[in-house]
């Protein structure tokens, strides 16, 4: 596996579950979870691919959406985190250190 | 007399900046439609309504936008074929983190004991040996049958002629 395809699969198991963590502490606007995670290049390759993502998301019933009028603008779309979401939250974060923790001492990361 | 305004509404006017821009963002969600085509209908009326609430949102956070910002929009957004292919690859369900979370199968069903085998292939010699004894069994019956009156087993074949024994096979025409 060359290095773009290897951190699209990382990517791809773990981008979800990064949404879910930024809506642990409350509601945010669909924009700023974009924009926040667009910046992690590292995540994402365009700020347009979060909507599908958003969307699968909404599907699986992880989250939900409320449009909210705004007086200065657009309405704007919040996402909140379900309580199935943040079960899944749990639950990955479980795995996820342990599947880091393997990784980091069998190719010699660790701290 | 009043001076006139120094800054005009920003977004009032149909400024020629603004014309090329909406038509920079109509160019764009044009294009992504497109590529939603393959997508459920419901799905690509939803990535279309998110994309245009996005530069919406985008657009009405700047003060007075220029063609370039407009660009910057659109190019952080992306080229809408990679966002009709991430719609594409998912398909409603939420992947799984590639991930061995699970503990190995061995260790949660372990082999059974092989005790339990050696049982198992007794029985089935057991129930072969039955059944062979069985057709032997068989087999000597009929033969016997063959050989005389003694033996007129039910369901065993007639032996040949004999009129005293054997009971009429013809059935009157």
């Amino acid at each position: 596996m060359t290095s773009p395809e290897l951190s699209t699969a990382l990517r791809r198991g773990t981008l979800e579950f990064c949404v879910l963590a930024l809506l642990e502490d409350g509601r945010r606007y669909g924009v700023e979870l974009v924009r926040r995670l667009g910046a992690e290049t590292t995540l994402t390759t365009s700020e347009g691919t979060l909507y599908p993502l958003l969307s699968r998301l909404r599907r699986a019933g992880w989250v939900t959406t409320t449009w909210q009028e705004s007086p200065a603008g657009p309405p704007r779309r919040y996402y909140d985190l379900t309580p199935g979401g943040r079960a899944a939250l749990t639950h990955f974060r479980t795995e996820w250190v342990a599947f880091r923790d393997s990784v980091d001492r069998i190719v010699k990361t660790e701290a | 007399m009043s001076a006139p305004a120094d800054h005009p509404p920003a977004n009032d006017r149909p400024t020629p900046d603004r014309t090329t821009n909406n038509q920079l963002v109509d160019g764009y969600l044009l294009s992504a439609a497109r590529a939603f085509a393959p997508l459920p209908p419901e799905h690509a009326a939803e990535l279309l309504a998110d994309l245009r609430d996005h530069i919406a949102a985008e657009r009405a956070a700047l003060d007075a936008e220029t063609e370039a910002d407009i660009r910057g929009i659109l190019d952080r957004l992306g080229d809408p074929q990679l966002i009709s292919a991430e719609a594409r690859r998912g398909t409603g369900q939420v992947s799984a983190p590639p991930i061995p979370a699970l503990p190995a199968y061995r260790d949660v069903h372990p082999p059974a004991p092989k005790s339990s085998k050696t049982w198992l292939w007794v029985a089935v010699v057991a129930v072969a040996a039955l059944c062979a004894l069985g057709t032997v069994l068989g087999v000597g019956l009929f033969t016997a049958a063959e050989q005389g009156p003694i033996a007129d087993v039910p369901g065993a074949p007639p032996s040949a002629p004999s009129p005293a024994s054997s009971a009429p096979t013809a059935t009157p025409s």
